[in-house]
């Protein structure tokens, strides 16, 4: 049995205490020892992919096949690198871990993000540096925690513990609205987790009149109580929409996504990073973790939906990051567009649940709109974090966010504007680079699939294709705002009054920002050009697997 | 070189013309960065001129000497072959998506063509921008741009076709806003992306219809599907495909964007819009003619609409042809009226691409191809030789102080003994493009309008619509050569010194102008008897293969030719007389005096209206509606939030009044309270005296004895 998934999560929680044992005076080795224990987390996350890529094909997917279950106790099954250690054994509550192809492309963008996150923070934080580097590594284990957990009740600790360091991050080191937006994001959240925790317990519940009651992901996937005991539908809905409130506010879904602009604009710059480039994801993940596996009907039910509500997002959001004045709102909102895009490839797949195993065509056209909805997390990750790192860079120069205040800097700052112009055809979907190739899955598949469904004469075929159809104006959209973004802040004449601003001189990209920024491009180009090999076909068996293995 | 060497061991080199440019982007764009002028245009030039010698060397040549060898021995086989590689998984298992190349007659023709031009413009920009700030940075844009142009053309699969089309896309985004710094460059990028991608989306749907039917984006399996498919998803595909081709070709409605596109340098206009980005579109059409043409052995009607009550059948090479036919002569009329040098040519490439879609449109699929590459010659001479008019005035106006248009062809003429090298490959140029025999513009276009006029398809108003575009395109070059080689100076000053451009900048027009010259030439014979070679080479046979009947070329028509020619003559002949001569300007001017005449006048002159129109149709209403998204966010959804959080807050003040106030006062307080009191009352009759307590209690029995005999019997 190998640990070094449980290595990787608790690094940073050592490395945290290591800081605070350190006297606050010390800043340049508070600093170091935050940057270490990134650096070896990052390589033991390393490490643990390249033992991943180890295992036998069969072996490197998390298992919830019917065969591997003998009454309701799973016999025989190992997750990959996964260990099982009981924790509280009266309520059968395990320290249940492993990783798949879902998991550990998020858990390296978690890992590179935060050593860029310490990078980028290293002069630019002045106030409190112990404590500030303290809640990052507290947050980057629980960060980690949920996406290694297998079990429900330890992913629902790690996901509350990481609501803790980011209030705190955005009180303390945020901007002038900084409580108000803390309390809007904790408590906002807070609400969903509650809903969320008592779906979950229900489910516990239900999973003990078939057997002994489990909070094991593999287990409740794997024997489906809901259906075994055909409970009445509403006490399928009651789970369902309490585990979607939890996932939909924390993606954040249209209408539950108003806590994100507030926590985006208060939020320090390295903040938002990480707020935008992984604490989204874990929304996301956790349909695709809990939701999907552990209550395929009920996703099939409601999965319409959540089509529309995604292909809203998809639309809305790019309507209303194009209404805003401020550089971080634009991008908050655009997080809100491009989540859209994760969820209307979810959406698709839920919609079907079904019939995915049954049909091989119309599984592989899901497959690819899963495969796109995962591949948009990962993207959106790096290039939402480099864009959010270049609003912040521009930001400590000139103090001002409001677009109408730049103009013409590519002038003053070619490197800067460069990148920026990467990171924002990225963004908008520009093909050989990164988001071209999720969103181009994402609407193939979702395209695909409702016509490959109307052809099996499935329900709602129709509603799905005008919904993707309907996405895909957010496309144009998305362009839109972020070519006049570009316009008015780096194109056009000088604006001589923020040269001001910035006492005199707008300097370019120093070196310490260029080291943040070059992974994030390389990244860019690299899922563009060949997204094979960097994640896609890790992600592709995962995906084929689950959905063709949901159990009804 | 052997044909078949590039489909053996040599099956890395076609990749490569394209990579080619695209890594000596990404090499120039740092050393741009870093302040490297002459190194990075030396290191895109030398790739492109690799590149070209590939693409000559390995595909053209041997392709074309395959295709005569084949020729002297009877019939010619066509030649086809393309290559896949895996690129990343996708529906599970088994399943993935495949890039990858391939090699036909339109490829290596293509191939042969964009890679020649591509070289020139990019010799002739050495001069051009010598004295730019951002040298490095323009020839690495331009050599990324080649890269897509040329990964457009080998691409054997929509996915990469995708791919270079969208590169070429933000490829004239960063060349149109080159000179970022004035606000009509970046709102003329911005305009150029947006409205292009309003039809890449029509194409992405296309795509997505033929990939969700066939499972792949190959052309190959796309075109095998559409043989056996319904023909309302083929019809809906090849729509789709069309869109984005009416955006990328500038076809009206999406026209708006190209005449804005001449704020870019002009290598640029030369380059990305009039010889290669903007004939991408008609390519893809030609590329797709299976899904257009032939999967019903006819133009079938493919779509039908009920509307009305009744039954409409679409066709989507009609509308090909419709849109191409009614675009030709639409940009033609505005090319008359324009002032701007660059915005006649530029009109005059959109008129010249909807030829193109025309002919495509009645069937005239070589024809159409045929004009493609012609017309890359000599609309890509036609702007350089614009660009060095430009260059040479706005270089002798900066001198004289005369702070005046250097675009505007009012500004110049009799710059003909000025610049005569210029002035000379201009007037190749001229003819080539007016239709003049035996200039290669003469050719291609007699095809036009013969497959119009007399093919399987012709349409007798379109045919019309085409000679009348021919007689306009004679006038409006006629015009542009009068005012600005002819005539009397409207700056003496700034005339005398004006010199013809450099060297490095003439020579490629040269090169160009032998292209113009003789490039139509191999179609020659036909009219006299012998073979078309063109049209042997160009010919549909490889379609065959997706069950397309090809008709057989059309004859050449000595009828068709000698009005179509007669036509550019009279033209030609006009132009002259009503700029050339002084009672030309009093007519001129007679007719702007005539209220109704120039009425008539001013509808071409503001373009119709169209960009007016389109943004009142698509920029407007979004507006509006992000302004109400907005609006609904913050007063509706985050009002909402805030809202349950206050009455929340509301709450629990409440709770805490009724906690301090009923439990806390009245509930445990009260009682205490009550009992403290009545203590308070009731210590006053604690006095300690005897005799008052004595009081009470006689008092009290007192009392008691009443009640029991009064009250109580």
């Amino acid at each position: 049995m190998s640990h070094v998934i449980s290595i990787m999560t608790f690094l940073p929680l050592v490395g945290m205490l290591l800081v605070c044992c350190i006297p606050n005076a010390q800043e340049r080795l508070i600093k170091q020892v935050a940057l270490v224990t990134c650096v070896l987390t990052l390589l033991v996350s390393g490490v643990a992919y390249y033992q991943f890529s180890l295992l036998p094909a069969e072996q490197q997917r998390i298992d919830y096949q019917p065969a591997a279950v003998e009454g309701a106790a799973i016999t025989g099954f190992q997750p990959p690198l996964g260990e099982k250690v009981p924790w509280i054994t009266q309520l059968n509550i395990n320290y249940e871990v492993g990783v798949d192809g879902l998991s550990l492309p998020l858990i390296l963008l978690t890992t590179v993000l935060m050593v860029l996150v310490v990078i980028y923070s290293w002069d630019v934080i002045k106030d409190r540096p112990k404590w500030y580097y303290a809640f990052f590594l507290l947050l980057e284990t629980a960060m980690l925690g949920v996406f290694v957990s297998l079990d429900v009740f330890l992913f629902y600790v790690f996901f509350e513990i990481g609501l803790v360091p980011m209030y705190f991050l955005i009180g303390i080191w945020g901007g002038p609205r900084r409580e108000y937006a803390a309390i809007k994001f904790f408590l906002y959240t807070l609400v969903g987790s509650l809903a969320m925790l008592l779906a979950l317990l229900a489910l516990y519940i239900y999973s003990g009149q078939v057997g002994p009651a489990t909070f094991s992901i593999l287990q409740l996937a794997a024997v489906q109580p809901l259906q075994q005991l055909q409970l009445s539908p509403t006490v399928g809905a009651l789970i369902f929409w309490g585990i979607f409130l939890g996932f939909a506010i924390k993606v954040p879904m249209w209408p539950f996504h108003t806590w994100l602009p507030d926590a985006h604009v208060e939020a320090p710059t390295a903040g938002s990073v990480i707020l935008a480039g992984v604490l989204l994801k874990l929304g996301t993940y956790g349909f695709l973790r809990i939701l999907l596996p552990c209550l395929p009907a009920q996703c099939e039910i409601y999965g319409s939906f959540i089509v529309i509500l995604a292909a809203i997002a998809v639309v809305y959001g790019a309507l209303v990051a194009m209404a805003q004045k401020d550089l971080k709102k634009l991008v908050a909102y655009s997080s809100v567009n491009h989540m859209g895009y994760v969820m209307l490839g979810i959406g698709t797949a839920m919609m079907y649940a079904s019939q995915l195993g049954a049909n091989t065509e119309l599984g592989q056209k899901a497959t690819m709109a899963v495969n796109g909805a995962v591949l948009q997390m990962i993207c959106h990750g790096v290039i939402t974090a480099g864009l959010f790192f270049l609003v912040g860079i521009v930001y400590e120069r000139t103090h001002t966010r409001m677009i109408g205040d730049y103009g013409g800097i590519m002038k003053l700052v070619p490197q800067y504007s460069g990148v920026l112009m990467v990171m924002c055809f990225a963004s908008l979907g520009l093909p050989g680079l990164a988001g071209f190739v999720a969103e181009f899955h994402v609407f193939v598949g979702a395209i695909g699939t409702a016509l490959q469904a109307g052809r099996l004469g499935l329900a709602d075929s129709n509603l799905l294709l005008w919904a993707s159809c309907f996405s895909i104006l957010g496309v144009l959209v998305t362009a839109a705002y972020f070519l006049w973004m570009l316009q008015r802040l780096i194109l056009g004449p000088v604006n001589e009054s923020l040269v001001e601003r910035a006492h005199g001189h707008l300097t370019d990209l120093d070196r310490r920002e260029l080291v943040t920024m070059t992974p994030l491009v390389v990244l860019t180009l690299l899922i563009g050009i060949i997204p094979g090999p960097v994640v896609l076909n890790l992600v592709n068996d995962y995906v084929w697997y689950t959905l063709t293995t949901l159990k009804f | 070189m052997a044909v078949e060497a590039i489909s053996g061991q040599w099956v890395w080199i076609v990749p490569l013309i394209p990579v080619l440019p695209a890594l000596a982007f990404f090499v120039g764009i740092i050393g741009g960065g870093l302040g490297l002028h002459k190194r990075v245009s030396n290191l895109t030039i030398g790739a492109m001129a690799l590149s070209c010698l590939l693409a000559w060397g390995t595909v053209f040549l041997p392709v074309l000497l395959n295709f005569l060898g084949g020729l002297q021995h009877g019939h010619p086989e066509p030649f086809s072959w393309s290559h896949n590689w895996f690129w990343a998984g996708a529906g599970g298992p088994g399943d993935g998506l495949f890039i990858g190349v391939m090699v036909d007659h339109l490829t290596a023709a293509m191939l042969a063509m964009v890679t020649l031009v591509v070289l020139m413009i990019e010799v002739y920009a050495v001069g051009y921008m010598a004295h730019e700030p951002h040298y490095g940075r323009f020839h690495s844009y331009v050599s990324l741009f080649a890269a897509g142009m040329l990964g457009l053309v080998v691409s054997n699969n929509y996915l990469t076709l995708l791919v270079s089309w969208e590169i070429m896309g933000v490829c004239s985004y960063l060349l149109i806003g080159f000179w970022y710094h004035k606000d009509s460059a970046r709102k003329a990028a911005k305009k150029a992306f947006m409205v292009t991608r309003l039809g890449d989306c029509g194409m992405l749907i296309g795509i997505f219809i033929a990939y969700a039917y066939c499972g792949s984006f190959q052309f190959e399996q796309v075109f095998l599907w559409a043989k056996t498919a319904a023909p309302v998803l083929v019809a809906l595909t090849a729509l789709g495909l069309f869109m984005g081709s009416v955006g990328k070709s500038a076809q009206f409605p999406l026209h708006v964007w190209l005449p804005d596109a001449m704020e870019g340098p002009t290598p640029v206009s030369a380059l990305i819009h009039a010889a290669t980005m903007v004939s991408a579109g008609v390519y893809l059409v030609a590329r797709s003619y299976p899904l257009f043409y032939g999967a019903h052995g006819d133009l079938a009607g493919d779509l039908e609409l009920t509307a009305l009550g009744q039954v409409y059948t679409l066709e989507p090479l009609t509308v090909v042809a419709w849109i191409g036919g009614f675009t030709a002569l639409f940009a033609a009329t505005m090319a008359v009226f324009a002032a701007d040098i660059k915005k006649v040519l530029a009109y005059s490439t959109i008129s010249q691409l909807g030829y193109m879609f025309l002919a495509l449109g009645v069937g005239g699929y070589t024809a159409a191809v045929f004009h493609l590459l012609t017309h890359a010659f000599f609309k890509a001479l036609l702007f350089l030789g614009s660009g060095s008019v430009i260059h040479a005035v706005e270089h002798a106006m900066h001198h004289e102080h005369v702070h005046e248009d250097p675009q505007n062809m009012y500004h110049m003429g009799a710059l003909w003994t000025r610049m005569p090298a210029t002035a000379w490959t201009f007037l190749l140029g001229t003819l080539a493009l007016a239709g003049v025999p035996p200039f290669a513009g003469f050719f291609s276009k007699d095809e036009v309008l013969l497959e119009a006029l007399r093919g399987h398809h012709a349409n007798p108003i379109l045919g019309g619509f085409g000679l009348a575009v021919a007689f306009l395109t004679a006038f409006y070059m006629t015009r542009l050569l009068m005012l600005t080689f002819f005539g009397r100076p409207r700056f003496p000053q700034v005339w005398a010194h004006t010199e013809d451009s450099p060297a490095v900048m003439t020579r490629p027009l040269m090169v160009l102008a032998i292209f113009a010259v003789i490039l139509g030439l191999p179609a020659a014979p036909a009219f006299f008897g012998g073979e078309n070679y063109v049209h042997a080479f160009l010919n549909m046979d490889g379609l065959a293969l997706f069950g397309v009947e090809a008709p057989h070329a059309l004859r050449p028509d000595f009828g068709v030719a000698t009005i179509a020619t007669l036509l550019a003559l009279s033209g030609i002949v006009l132009g002259v007389a009503l700029y050339g001569t002084p009672a030309g300007a009093a007519a001129r001017r007679l007719a702007w005096g005539n209220a109704l005449l120039r009425a008539a006048m001013t509808a071409p002159k503001r373009l119709y209206w169209m960009n007016e129109l389109l943004y009142a149709v698509f920029v407007v209403p979004t507006f509006a509606v992000m302004r109400w998204c907005n609006a609904v966010d913050r007063y509706v959804i985050d009002l909402t939030v805030n809202l349950v959080g206050w009455l929340t807050l509301v709450m629990s003040n409440g709770w805490r009044w009724f906690d301090q106030t009923i439990i806390d006062k009245v509930g445990v307080e009260g009682p205490a309270r009550t009992a403290q009191g009545v203590a308070e009352v009731g210590k006053f009759a604690q006095t300690g005296k005897v005799q008052g307590y004595a009081l009470v209690a006689v008092t009290g029995l007192l009392l008691l004895v009443a009640v029991r005999v009064w009250l109580v019997r």
